[in-house]
């Protein structure tokens, strides 16, 4: 996939970086601008009406001087599953409509930490120093698509090499992306998680500007999963429109049809969720997004859900159709109380811990350990 | 250029001013009473500015209100104003009129989202947000002038309505959002109840939502039986009318946490608990807990519940 880069900025201290050195190879962009030039460009950018427009077309190289081991921004009032994300950049090229991302940060553009070298000593160094009976599953896809900039980043190769042999962790790549070559080149395939976040596809035609077609994710699915990886897909966000449970029911058939129910590590659901301004920040941008103005009311952590007896009826109707592909397939909710999982898929999930320990389980048979 | 050389100073009825100009108009949503009193006592001390149109006509640059005030009064007399020099270009005048109303913009909502609006049409952003922007403390960020600009375009008694507190700058968003005819049958439906600006924000976005949602106009929506039988009912007074609108439009928003919620009293009815205990559900009904309020006369006995809520854990 190739999305549009117009403008590379590149922040001073990240000019002599390898990874910058070899971004600039491989993208011609129109304008690269440097030091003073960003910060007077990025205040053009924040005045236009829609900065993120703008902001899904410029790629900032950054030398990330934060955290890249971060613990995912989950919640306290629901059960969260314990993922880490690995910080490799912000803000994605893909202009999904519903994105929460869009609200998640105070800069429009798009950001890759090229300190590639700094990112990966900060991985190595906490996966050392943990204890070695403790399980950490990583993903990169939390703030930015995994895949999306990897054709200018390359960062497989390298990410995928630092959780090689390693018995206490694995890395997930979550993408809408279908660019999977890079993973095709590894040999090893353990350790390694390559997600598809799916949808309906009459929604994901609309809602998903400049992804990969649903049916591209699945074909890329297939791809790597014959190669003896391990695939994960993400419903998040289910949005229940007009004739859903078709729509969801025939990606569903669809992913059994692409890929075997041995390959597939976990399958996540999250109905649609999210913090008042988003619905704002999307009707300015799109105008008013019919879905969005469904009968949502705060849930325990002020983001605005559908009533619980809703959202297990979709999540009961996704299961069955998942669990008559695959009944021994591994369903997990995104922050999702103890009662809702008890309804909708039968399970009881009183906290955190047991929802990790459900998901380890998974990881590490992965892992070979 | 502004300067006193260039300005020249004539005396005419104020009756050739034309106050339906609104070229350089700062919106004003106070009484002018007290201005007419002021008037009546002393008159006009300091002249209005006026700019001559190229068809010759007087429109007031500075000092609308002082005009408006004497034309209320009434009578025939002759006032000083002061006419801009033809130097003077148009948007130059309206920024005279911006830095001279400045304070009223920078505190009152209504006005200030009519002026952004306005400068916009007028200045190149980057000029606004250099130069003019800065002395109203308004984050320069383009979304948000745009909601200023969405705002600034209402009609003038829905700008009132802000500028008084009526309605909140959030509800004026999702007016700005809607037509014309459905924003004036909504804001007619929030005056009618006297709602305050917190309940008419709830039943403005839940109306809007459902609008949208079910794909039915504002007047559609308010149109049903239901409706119309509440807001026609003249037994009712005016707060249990208002308070029964907006429960009739919540159970339409949320079907389920109004029918949770139906259960929920009924249940606690049904439990009878003492008088100095409160139950309420979780948020939204989000789970089966309950929270349990219970007054007791001392923190003595507050041990014993402690005690019990442990058991509970």
């Amino acid at each position: 996939m190739k999305f549009p880069v117009e403008q590379i900025w590149i922040e001073d201290d990240a000019v002599d970086l390898p990874v910058t050195r070899s971004i600039l190879a491989r993208v011609s962009a129109e304008k690269i601008l440097i030091g003073s030039e960003i910060a007077e460009e990025a205040g053009r950018i924040d005045l236009q009406p829609d900065p993120l427009h703008s902001g899904k077309r410029i790629l900032k190289l950054v030398r990330y001087r934060g955290a890249f081991v971060k613990p995912c921004p989950g919640t306290r009032e629901y059960n969260c599953c314990g993922l880490k994300i690995l910080n490799i950049g912000q803000g994605c090229p893909i202009d999904c409509r519903y994105c929460a991302l869009q609200v998640y940060f105070n800069n429009p553009v798009m950001e890759v930490y090229v300190n590639l070298d700094d990112m990966l000593r900060e991985l190595s160094s906490f996966l050392t120093r943990e204890a070695p009976e403790k399980f950490f599953r990583f993903c990169t896809g939390e703030f930015t698509d995994s895949l999306a900039l990897e054709p200018l980043t390359g960062y497989v190769g390298p990410l995928a090499d630092e959780f090689s042999g390693r018995a206490n962790a694995t890395l997930e790549f979550k993408t809408k992306s279908d660019y999977v070559e890079p993973f095709l080149e590894l040999k090893n395939p353990r350790n390694i998680i390559v997600s598809f976040s799916m949808n309906a596809f009459s929604f994901s035609k609309t809602e998903e500007i400049r992804a990969a077609s649903l049916q591209r994710r699945l074909n890329a699915a297939s791809r790597v999963a014959s190669q003896g990886f391990k695939v994960g897909f993400h419903f998040d966000p289910i949005v229940p429109f007009e004739g859903w449970e078709h729509g969801y029911g025939e990606t569903v058939d669809a992913i059994f049809s692409a890929v075997s129910p041995d390959s597939i590590i976990w399958i996540s659901l999250g109905v649609l969720r999210f913090v008042p301004k988003l619905k704002d920040v999307i009707t300015a941008r799109f105008g008013p997004l019919r879905y969005f103005f469904d009968s949502f009311s705060p849930g325990l952590d002020g983001k605005f859900r559908l009533s619980p007896q809703r959202r297990i009826a979709i999540y009961r109707s996704l299961a069955r159709r998942i669990r008559s592909h695959g009944p021994n397939t591994l369903i997990y909710l995104c922050m999702e109380s103890q009662g809702i999982w008890r309804d909708s898929l039968g399970l009881e999930i009183r906290n955190n811990q047991q929802l990790e320990e459900l998901l380890d389980g998974a990881a590490i048979s992965h892992t070979g350990r | 250029m502004l300067s006193h050389e260039n300005i020249k100073i004539i005396k005419i009825n104020p009756e050739q001013i034309d106050l339906n100009n609104r070229d350089f108009f700062i919106p004003s949503f106070e009484s002018l009473a007290p201005m007419a009193v002021s008037i009546q006592n002393v008159g006009i001390l300091n002249p209005p500015l006026v700019k001559q149109t190229l068809n010759g006509l007087l429109v007031p640059v500075l000092g609308r209100r002082r005009i408006e005030s004497l034309r209320d009064l009434g009578g025939s007399y002759m006032i000083e104003v002061k006419v801009a020099p033809p130097s003077l270009s148009d948007d130059q005048a309206f920024l005279v009129a911006y830095w001279d109303n400045l304070d009223r913009i920078r505190k009152d909502s209504g006005v200030r989202a009519y002026v952004i609006s306005r400068l916009l049409e007028l200045f190149p952003v980057q000029t606004l947000v250099q130069s003019v922007f800065p002395a109203l403390n308004t984050a320069p960020i383009g979304p948000s002038l745009e909601r200023l600009k969405k705002i600034g375009g209402l009609e003038y008694h829905i700008l009132k309505a802000l500028s008084c507190g009526k309605i909140n700058e959030k509800s004026a968003v999702i007016l700005a959002e809607m037509q014309v005819n459905q924003r004036e049958i909504l804001f007619e439906l929030i005056s009618q109840l006297a709602l305050n600006s917190n309940k008419a924000f709830e039943l403005i976005s839940q109306l809007f939502d459902l609008s949208v949602y079910w794909k039915e106009s504002i007047s559609d929506l308010l149109g049903r039986p239901e409706v119309r039988l509440l807001l026609d009912d003249t037994g009712i007074g005016l707060t249990e009318k208002a308070a029964l609108v907006r429960d009739l439009v919540r159970r339409w928003k949320f079907p389920e946490i109004s029918r949770d919620r139906k259960n929920f009293d009924e249940w606690v009815k049904d439990l009878n608990p003492p008088g100095n205990v409160s139950l309420r559900p979780s948020q939204s009904f989000e789970d089966d807990s309950v929270y349990v309020e219970i007054r007791v006369r001392s923190r003595a006995h507050v041990q014993e519940l402690a005690d019990v809520a442990r058991r509970l854990e």
